[in-house]
């Protein structure tokens, strides 16, 4: 079973419901808990797990351009990273995307580039995954694919994908293959607008998908959802610390609701 | 100048921040509010946006498989995207690069054009241009530089923009010639992480930036950065903020603390 936890806009509380879930989850069942904010991964600091190991390196393939050499290249680079000038080839690194199309009909030949990283640690009956973008790195979409194709290869029973936020291609990256989908969301007009952008993306993947409304209460706007987390005080002290708030009866049973529908649908 | 309003991971106040800066702005100098966080962007629903106008429609390229194609499956394994399936190309994972199209011997692949998001402008008491990602697209570092190219005819006094989530692509388009970053972080262990790589990838593009913190006292926390201001945590502030409240309207300590941080910023134009 692949969930994965989205939402459209930043902050609504993904990271945290998938933090939550994933402690929910690993009491009963070998689970993974997937980080696939890239760019920002934040589920070790909710996870309190700061002690992560390197799994694996990403690398895209680039050219290996020599000084000096000379190249049969016609000028097809999309991205602006290889130009013809002259009879000399100047390559830009930083705008490169790895897609390789210099080097069809062309003497140019790859290196590998380090694109991100993926970490991990192991729980008794889990595991974080988390990956992570080099620095300065624009193109981070291959690391969203293979942090999930690392993760599942763990055979877990629950899978549990924290995406990026917005509804970007690195979003879809992260909800393709999922076999469900909780849209968290909130209920401001911002929380709403980017609901709806993200729900059309489900929709058009076909995958089943239900709402959870985070930060219920704090307005009266008329929000349709299947699921509700209350605005609380103790779920703000619990994000600070990176602990789950399963402690508390009432907060574990809201998670426990939307654990069931994951799992008997 | 051009200022930009960031923050790595979304939720920790950046919008709520900008929108009432914008406003507070707007009141002392010539102002051009640009909103860059083409994923989501927000700015213009915190506020009543009158004439609302389309200006540009942003195009991209994307290929698809004809009736010509004789299954010989080269494009599949140039494709360094996984985007070609059954000799179907995914348009959601297709980035464009033409790889494809220049390995098929049978003239099988052609490009096609794609409407990948869209620019808009519209009055908030000041003009406000914003661009829209096409849902599921990427590219929208493309946007964004559409997005400052049309805010450039009004010669503003500042251009305030608000920023995207994230350290990558559009992140860097929006950051690379802005002349004052705002990175605004709360006391968390994740939102200063986000922050410390704001800051790394920052120093990267050689950008000058100031540290804000929003939510003090929340939780104790120290900060591995200098800050600069500090805004104080209130409980109430999201219910601000779902009824289209401006903090720098709201009867709060939060209202007091923005405006602060506005008259220390007038020190840098
Ligand atoms: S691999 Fe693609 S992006 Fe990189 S230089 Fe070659 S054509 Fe350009
Ligand atoms: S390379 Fe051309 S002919 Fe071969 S599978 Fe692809 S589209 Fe078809
Ligand atoms: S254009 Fe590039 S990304 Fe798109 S299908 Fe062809 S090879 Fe793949």
């Amino acid at each position: 079973m692949i969930v994965a936890v989205t939402g459209g806009k930043g902050g609504t509380g993904k990271s945290t419901l998938s933090a939550n879930l994933f402690f929910y989850f690993i009491e009963n069942y070998k689970t993974a808990l997937i980080d696939c904010d890239v760019e920002t991964p934040n589920l070790p600091y909710l996870t309190g797990s700061e002690d992560l190991s390197l799994a694996k390196e990403v690398f895209i393939e680039i050219p290996n351009i020599e000084e000096g050499k000379t190249y049969n290249y016609k000028n097809v680079c999309k991205e602006g990273a290889l130009l013809k000038v002259g009879d000399k080839l100047i390559f830009i690194e930083d705008l490169c995307s790895g897609c390789k199309a210099c080097g069809i009909n062309s003497n140019i030949t790859f290196r590998k580039k380090s694109i991100g990283k993926i970490y991990e640690k192991k729980f008794d009956n889990g595991y974080l995954i988390v990956g992570k973008s080099n620095l300065g790195e624009r193109k981070t979409a291959k690391i969203v694919t293979e942090t999930k194709k690392y993760a599942l290869s763990k055979n877990c029973e629950i899978n549990i994908v924290d995406t990026a936020a917005g509804t970007h291609c690195n979003v879809v990256r992260a909800l393709i293959n999922a076999d469900k989908v909780l849209i968290v969301t909130e209920p401001t007009p911002f929380g709403m607008s980017d609901a709806k952008r993200i729900i059309k993306i489900v929709e058009k993947l076909n995958i089943p998908y239900k709402i959870v409304l985070n930060r219920y209460g704090i307005s009266d706007l008329k929000v349709g959802y299947n699921f509700k987390i209350p605005y609380d005080r103790r779920i703000v002290e619990c994000y600070c610390k990176g602990e789950s708030f399963l402690k508390y009866n009432d907060l574990r049973g809201c998670i426990e609701e939307i654990a069931n529908w994951i799992i008997w649908g | 100048m051009k200022i930009a309003v960031i923050s790595g991971k979304g939720g920790v106040g950046k919008s709520s921040i900008s929108t009432s800066l914008a406003k507070l702005f707007s009141k002392e100098f010539s102002i051009v509010a640009l909103d860059c966080d083409v994923d989501a962007p927000n700015f213009n629903l915190m506020f009543d946006v009158k004439d609302k106008k389309l200006l540009e429609v942003i195009y991209r390229e994307l290929y698809k498989i004809n009736e010509n194609c004789v299954k010989c499956g080269k494009c599949l394994d140039i494709c360094q995207f996984d985007a070609i399936e059954d000799f179907k190309i995914n348009p959601i994972l297709c980035e464009g690069c033409g790889a494809c199209e220049l390995i098929c011997e049978f003239n099988a692949i052609e490009p096609v054009k794609h409407e990948s998001g869209y620019i808009y402008e519209g009055f908030i008491g000041f003009p406000l241009i914003w661009g829209e990602l096409e849902i599921g697209e990427s590219g929208s570092g493309k946007i964004i530089e559409h997005i400052k190219r049309h805010a450039k005819k009004y010669k503003a006094e500042i251009e305030l923009i608000d920023g995207p989530p994230g350290v990558g692509c559009p992140l860097i388009s929006t950051v690379k010639d802005v002349d004052l970053a705002l990175c605004i972080v709360e006391p968390t262990k994740s939102s200063v992480n986000d922050c410390l790589r704001l800051i790394e990838t920052l120093n990267f593009f050689d950008v000058e930036y100031l540290v804000v913190e929003n939510k003090k006292g929340m939780n104790a926390i120290n900060y591995p950065f200098k800050i600069f201001h500090s805004i104080p945590f209130d409980f109430d502030v999201p219910k601000l903020i779902a009824n289209k409240i401006l903090l720098c309207d709201s009867n709060s300590r939060v209202s007091e603390a923005i405006k602060e941080l506005y008259e220390k910023l007038k020190e840098f134009i």
